[in-house]
């Protein structure tokens, strides 16, 4: 095993030659076989990792490695992952929207980056200044993914800035603050208003009831209690009418929607504790609660806040397009060329997309044939060949040959940009769900109603005089504090707990929905396979795959890279010494070349048929096998012969089954909705034992947002991103796994960080643990709540007592839901099922 | 016992004013961010570095 600084993680997997998965230094993602060096130490899974490394060595940065937690996300890849030298940033158009000038020389600028996600990288980026002289200050910002900039405009450009991020391994987009942000941020800066408000206001209030109480044991002025007495009733007061008046405007509410909602008791308790003890004040006479009232408020409305903090923030509708689309566009003007940025980009102009590019707006192509990988739109995992008069979206990729295109939508108003936009309105339209302490406050209102009355009645017969101040007592040591902050604890600890084992949960009732199983919508590409082409099937003798490797290594076409992939597990040795020369590549579906002497010919059945080879019974019923499979057969041929075959497909992941049986035990009802071929979904959902009505291929984005309206009951989708993201926003819980972008938690509503369908069980178990949790805390403070409701009919509560009883059973409340249950800890998943560990496995082939 | 009613206020207009310290506090930003100072915290600053960044 190689020594690591920093966090063991060596995967075992049983296909690799060692029982071990060399990890890059740098990021940990797995190193590719053919780059490993064996007469170094340090090993990278790629040039950007080993340039950041030489550069954060160069500088003596080591300590990075040490900061980086043991849970590490590779860093994602994004449409502006490939370009290295940000020219755009010093573009006009670029400065006047995204920086301000600060100073005479100084500027300003903020930058969302996306590889933001532990203390490692705010150390490394706000040591920015020591990388690059002319930058004043960089200050990151974990919770928004930004990093702001100062810079001296003099002393440096901004796009070497960008250059010098990207080196590093963080590549800088530019950070759109949307309105969605902007009201987030005020809404925030008013809880913690309130929150401090509300605390000055209870902790003079308690000061005075302390002096209270000790004037009953040791006697007191009248006029000294009566000042007391009055200011306690301003202070209470102002806190009803100030920070607690949100829970009388809340109840008042949802009465006139008839809901039934927590606030109401809440309002209860605060409204007749505080009407009685105007009264009694005013009166001279009886008891003030207003220590506990504003004590109510200001706990509640820290539970409130808690519960506010977890909504992670929607990206801006721009923001996401930016790690879609890329941040510029090559136009071509009076026949030249030129890179200018995205915004600049107007319907009717003419761009150059060359091989490796991304696609910047929806586009018609008016010269040149490629391959494109059109995965964004419609998930297939295998390229297309596309030509002049088809039409081109805004992300795809484009593989092979350079293209010229006429611009026909850009931006917001691209295909893309407007399956944005129908995300934010179908997030709006998402119906709230009746939580379970909301269920739960209709009948703890009357309950409480009936007791005070009950109570009040009783000690009149019993002719006792302070027969209303036992009902009064009564009405508000019955107030549920502890079961209005049972729900945001129990939810705020799971998803902490989650979150830290790579479960971003947004939203509050998000694992409520989990707990009651619907109907589950996975995605296939990518969450059930691999998402990923692969060498599935042969045919033929094996002896010529190292130097139809060596040949395809010299292309970027998928194909390719699966032969060279497969080629070199099972001899990596020969593929690295084999040349191959005069490789020549066809736009029909193939490529030549010639290794050792002899000539060879690899493609698909139509190439090799356009160079007159010849298929004979054999091959040709192995080709309608790999049809009928929905696997594509890739053919090699030695001088007109076919002599070997491949079939390639995207392998189903080896914990799909298992998981999905799991599920089914749950109680939910799977289904497929993919945008690749009919056959394809069909098999795989025959193999997983997916009844095929609930297996729908061939399916636009707009198509799948369409199904998961069409579904009743709990809907829950799984899908892995860019051509999910409607139908993630549409769902009841929309789940992303990892193999997509990082970008989908915009849409989704949670994000797991892991690859594979087992997690998703993984998440049920917590969601359902959680909600015992939160029903368990439930039962505590009803019992609690039981136990000063019999003392306050008794008669035997007083102020004093009141205030004790209330902290005591919220800590009891936090205490149960802080022991309570949710996700599995690492220690318990490690020791469990060492099986688990296989699922992390690269692709194979048996 | 009469001085209570000095006291009182004071402590109150005490009290206030911390109150209206937070607020604005809170008003100008400084709560925006609150995960990332701490984990500023724990870094072990370099001083030499410091002032080199300071006489820039």
């Amino acid at each position: 095993m190689i020594r690591r600084f920093g966090s063991n993680s060596t995967v075992a997997t049983a296909n690799t030659p060692n029982s071990e998965i060399t990890s890059c230094w740098h990021c940990s993602n797995p190193v590719p076989a053919s780059l490993i060096n064996s007469e170094s130490e340090t090993q990278f899974c790629c040039n950007g990792c080993q340039t950041a490394y030489q550069l954060i060595h160069d500088m003596k940065m080591e300590d990075y490695y040490r900061w980086r937690d043991g849970n590490r996300l590779p860093l994602p890849e994004s449409a502006n992952g490939g370009e290295t030298d940000f020219t755009e940033f010093d573009a006009d158009e670029f400065q006047k929207l995204h920086v301000k000038e600060v100073g005479a020389q100084l500027s300003h600028v903020t930058f969302f980056v996306e590889a933001l996600h532990c203390r490692a990288c705010v150390w490394l980026l706000e040591k920015l200044p020591q990388f690059e002289s002319g930058v004043i200050e960089s200050r990151v910002n974990l919770g928004k993914g930004t990093l702001d900039v100062i810079w001296n405009r003099e002393k440096v450009q901004l796009s070497k800035i960008g250059q010098k991020l990207a080196q590093l391994g963080y590549i800088p987009q530019p950070y759109r603050a949307g309105e969605q942000e902007q009201r987030h941020r005020i809404e925030q800066r008013k809880r913690l208003s309130q929150i401090a408000f509300a605390a000055f206001l209870t902790g003079n209030t308690m000061l005075i009831a302390v002096a209270i109480y000790a004037g009953w044991f040791s006697g007191m002025e009248a006029t000294v209690l009566t000042l007391f007495n009055w200011t306690s009733a301003v202070l209470g007061l102002a806190s009803m009418l100030g920070p607690g008046r949100v829970f009388f405007v809340t109840a008042w509410k949802s009465m006139l929607a008839r809901t039934p909602n927590m606030d109401q008791p809440i309002a209860l308790g605060l409204g007749f504790g505080t009407v009685v003890g105007v009264i009694n004040t005013i009166r001279g006479v009886g008891e003030i609660y207003f220590d506990s009232l504003t004590m109510l408020v200001f706990l509640l409305l820290v539970g409130r806040w808690l519960q506010f903090n977890q909504q992670k923030r929607a990206h801006d509708v721009l923001q996401l397009l930016h790690q879609i689309v890329p941040n510029k566009a090559k136009r071509i003007e009076s026949g030249v060329s030129k890179s200018v940025p995205i915004e600049a980009l107007r319907v009717g102009d003419e761009i150059e997309i060359v091989a490796g590019a991304a696609v910047p707006a929806d586009c018609v192509i008016i010269d040149g044939t490629s391959q494109v990988d059109r995965a964004l739109v419609t998930g297939e995992s295998q390229p297309v060949s596309m030509s002049i008069g088809e039409s081109l979206a805004a992300g795809m990729i484009n593989i092979s040959a350079r293209l010229i295109a006429r611009v026909e939508a850009v931006g917001e108003e691209s295909r893309i940009g407007r399956i944005i936009q129908q995300i934010e309105a179908a997030t709006l339209r998402k119906t709230p769900l009746t939580q379970f302490a909301d269920r739960i406050a209709a009948r703890f209102v009357v309950a409480v109603i009936v007791l005070a009355i009950g109570t009040f009645l009783f000690w009149t017969w019993r002719a006792s005089p302070t027969a209303l101040d036992h009902a009064i007592a009564l009405v508000v040591v019955a107030c549920p504090c502890a079961l209005g902050l049972a729900t945001p604890l129990a939810l705020a600890i799971s998803i902490a707990r989650g979150a830290r084992l790579g479960f971003l949960i947004k939203g509050n009732d998000t694992l409520e929905r989990l707990a009651t199983p619907g109907t589950l919508w996975l995605d296939k590409t990518g969450t059930l396979t691999f998402g990923k082409l692969s060498v599935v099937d042969e045919w033929g003798d094996r002896e010529i795959l190292s130097s139809v490797a060596a040949i395809e290594k010299q292309s970027t076409h998928p194909v390719a890279k699966a032969i060279v992939a497969y080629a070199e597990r099972q001899n990596q040795k020969t593929v690295s010494n084999l040349l191959a020369e005069k490789v020549t590549q066809s736009v029909r579906g193939g490529i030549r070349g010639e290794v050792e002497g002899r000539s060879i010919s690899v493609g698909s059945a139509t190439y090799l048929d356009s160079i007159g080879v010849v298929f004979d019974r054999d091959i040709q019923s192995w080709k309608e096998f790999c049809f009928q499979q929905g696997k594509s057969p890739v053919f090699c041929a030695v001088e007109g012969e076919i002599v070997y075959a491949v079939a390639l497909g995207d392998q189903l992941r080896p914990d799909a089954k298992p998981a999905i049986r799991n599920l089914e035990a749950l109680g939910w009802k799977i289904g497929i909705l993919s945008g690749d071929e009919q056959s394809i979904v069909s098999s795989v959902a025959k193999e997983l034992g997916i009844p095929s009505e609930r297996a729908i291929g061939r399916l636009s984005p707009e198509e799948k947002l369409h199904y998961i309206e069409q579904t009743s009951g709990n809907v829950v989708m799984v899908g892995d991103g860019l051509n999910d993201i409607a139908a993630l926003s549409a769902a009841d819980v929309g789940i992303s796994v990892k193999g997509g972008a990082e970008l989908s938690l915009a849409s989704a509503d949670i994000h797991v960080a892991h690859e594979g369908v087992f997690r998703i069980v993984e998440l049920m178990g917590a969601a359902k643990r959680t909600l015992s949790t939160i029903r368990r805390s439930f039962r505590v403070s009803l019992t609690y709540n039981i136990i000063a409701v019999s003392l306050a009919a008794a008669g035997l509560i007083n102020p004093l007592i009141a205030a004790l009883l209330m902290p005591i059973s919220s800590l009891t409340v936090l205490y149960v839901c802080w022991s309570g249950k949710s996700f599995e800890s690492r220690s318990n998943r490690l020791a469990s099922s060492d099986s688990k560990e296989k699922f992390t496995a690269q692709p194979a082939v048996d | 016992m009469s001085v209570l009613y000095v006291a009182f206020p004071v402590a109150l207009a005490l009290g206030g004013a911390a109150v209206v310290a937070c607020l604005w506090a809170i008003r100008s930003g400084q709560y925006e961010d609150i995960e990332t100072p701490a984990i500023r915290v724990l870094f072990d600053e370099n001083v030499v570095a410091k002032d080199r960044l300071r006489s820039k």
